[in-house]
């Protein structure tokens, strides 16, 4: 049985009237997630303009389904996975995605440590310039946490396909923070 | 200390990251979600007012005559055309992928319009890989296949659908790198939605315009010289010595004319060009010797010399009539847009250039009076002055907008002239015309 969360009387109330569709509850609702949500959909989306598009959808959503949320688990976590959904859902629309392997790609053998010292917005930047299957296969497995065989059933493409595109999507990164803003490379970490 | 793994810097990073988020996603957030309660009924009553208005406009819009399509339709392609471009090999030997014929069912029509209106490009379309460019771009078949005209079009976009993932590649932009020459490999683009807005927000469009108004302008004067009295203040005899100041002035109407340029980058454009304006309005300014009116209170003795205009009843007034060539520089935006309707609103700068003042003398009957023209030298050959309005403009086809707006400009700095130094302002109804030019 899933843990139950342990949210403040306030926060019980705030997603109760977001249920009930109290249109100021909703918006206190959008202002509390809506800088997270975005940073997902920007990540996917690639550009600003189709992830505020991606951000309203992902919000509908969430007020359509919210109903549905029955107290369990991680709200920010549930949110997230909407907002992953509505971005792939766009992707698997207006892309056709399809990778086929020509050759095989091994694990760089360096990567470049991305600490503290960088710049955040930077680093995403590089990422909304990759090439959209790369940045999908990327976001998925290094940031959301979805497995090999997760984002293979999500993207409807074969696992190792998965596997060999991560690892040219993390050689391609690397390559662009390294030439283009000097972020140097360590040893891999073991 | 052992180092983070490179997706844990990532995902440290993702979670920092704090982008800005557009004020106006909430608004269409809510309009998409259902109505609260209470407001249910009033919403319903407005959505069927504005439904029979969109039926209407609609109706009307339908009624003129359609949006015409000038650009050429793109044919089909020969799907066993050999003509196909040698497509570099990657450092392994083994053959890039090949390019790919898109065919009648595997792709469809694009269904949003390119930025300049342009229609759907029909399939089937022919994809090219250009080697020497480290982007892929369409070529557009004009005319009848055979023809041997072959133009690239950048912003031919297609989209494709419904194609498995067996036959087709997800084509990406790849740059080769040095240290990566296994990246150098041929893919297809396929554009999407997202590409096509982002090609569209970078396009500029190029406009140019004619314009006319209808101004009415409104001054404030001030007297420069000393010694200025008029008859239509305190009587004079109270204070016999007393040199007093005053004047009268009266508006009237005024025009401007022009052609404009504007450049527009989605729904904000900016403007500029060249028109020539007129403002004009009376003014009697006096000049009187106090000493010289008799006990009738009647102006007998004028001080001719330094007398300007005189007044009697309804005698005669000294027109001014300004003539400038103004060259604005405005910012323009469009908002609440309903099918070929759009409000606009913006304002900006204009730098006036003083041409001339073509003042117009009365001679009034029954009184030995002198009249010359007022403002007799224009001090000031420039002035800036600022407009801000209002309005809509009408789509009326694919390259002409007509548009109407209420303005309301100022002079930013006094225009001094011999007698006066003035202040105006108008307000005036424009009405233009433009063409888009790309």
């Amino acid at each position: 049985m899933p843990k139950e969360e342990k949210y403040t009387e306030k926060e019980k109330n705030l997603i109760k009237a977001c249920q009930e569709n109290d249109r100021k509850a909703q918006f206190e609702f959008y202002q509390l997630y809506s800088v997270k949500i975005l940073g997902i959909c920007y990540r996917f989306a690639g550009d600003y303009d189709t992830a505020n598009d991606l951000l309203q959808e992902a919000f509908i959503r969430i007020f359509k389904y919210l109903h549905r949320y029955r107290f369990e688990g991680s709200l920010e976590g549930w949110l997230k996975k909407i907002a992953v959904r509505t971005s792939i859902d766009f992707l698997k629309k207006h892309h056709s995605m399809a990778f086929v392997d020509t050759e095989t790609i091994k694990e760089p053998e360096v990567l470049p440590v991305l600490d503290e010292q960088y710049d955040t917005e930077l680093i995403m930047r590089e990422i909304a310039l990759l090439p959209t299957g790369f940045r999908t296969i990327l976001n998925l497995y290094a940031i959301e946490g979805y497995s090999y065989t997760e984002i293979a059933d999500m993207l409807n493409i074969k696992e190792v396909s998965v596997r060999s595109q991560y690892m040219r999507a993390k050689h391609k990164l690397a390559t662009s923070l390294k030439e283009k803003h000097h972020i140097h490379y360590a040893p891999k970490v073991l | 200390m052992p180092l983070k793994s490179f997706e844990d810097s990532l995902k440290d990073h993702a979670e920092k990251f704090s982008p800005s988020v557009t004020p106006s996603n909430w608004d269409a957030i809510a309009n998409a979600l259902p109505a609260e309660k209470h407001k249910k009924r009033a919403v319903w009553l407005w959505f069927s007012a504005a439904g029979i208005f969109v039926l209407i406009a609609v109706g009307i819009v339908s009624y003129q005559s359609p949006v015409k399509a000038n650009a050429p339709a793109v044919t089909a392609t020969n799907n066993n055309n050999s003509s196909t471009p040698n497509l570099p090999t990657n450092s392994s030997g083994s053959s890039a992928e090949q390019v790919i014929n898109s065919t009648p069912s595997t792709t469809s029509l694009i269904q949003d319009k390119t930025p300049d209106n342009r229609p759907a490009i029909k399939p089937p379309v022919k994809i090219a890989y250009i080697p020497s460019s480290p982007q892929v771009k369409f070529t557009e078949m004009i005319d009848s296949p055979g023809n041997g005209s072959n133009a690239l079009h950048e912003d031919a976009l297609m989209s494709k659908e419904s194609i498995t993932n067996d036959t087709i590649l997800m084509a990406e932009t790849i740059v080769s790198t040095v240290d990566s020459p296994q990246l150098d490999t041929a893919r297809m683009m396929t554009i999407s939605k997202a590409e096509i807005k982002k090609n569209q927000s970078r396009h500029i469009k190029k406009h140019i315009g004619f314009e006319a108004s209808y101004l009415y302008t409104d001054t404030r004067i001030k007297v420069n010289q000393a010694g200025v009295a008029s008859f239509a203040g305190p009587s004079p005899l109270n204070n016999p010595n007393e040199q007093l100041r005053n004047q009268t002035d009266r508006s009237l109407p005024g025009f401007q004319i022009g052609i404009n340029y504007c450049l527009q980058r989605k729904f904000t454009y900016i403007k500029t060009g060249l028109y020539y304006k007129n403002i004009r309005y009376d003014i009697q300014v006096y000049n009187v010797n106090l000493n010289s009116l008799t006990s009738n209170n009647r102006f007998n003795d004028f001080d001719f010399n330094k007398s300007d205009s005189f007044a009697a009843g309804n005698g005669g007034l000294v027109k001014n009539s300004f003539h400038y060539l103004n060259v604005p520089l405005e910012i323009w935006r469009e908002t609440f847009s309903m099918n070929r309707w759009h409000f606009n609103y913006g304002g900006g700068l204009n730098a006036n250039v003083f041409i001339g003042n073509k003042g117009v003398n009365h001679q009034a009957s029954g009184f030995y009076v002198k009249s010359e023209k007022a403002d007799r030298s224009v001090i000031s050959p420039f002035h800036l002055s600022a407009t801000a309005g209002m309005g809509v403009s009408y789509d009326a086809g694919q390259y002409y907008t007509l548009y109407i707006r209420a303005l309301y400009t100022r002079s930013l700095a006094p225009i001094e002239s011999s007698h006066v130094t003035t202040n105006y302002q108008n307000i005036g109804l424009c009405a233009g015309i433009k063409y888009l030019i790309k």
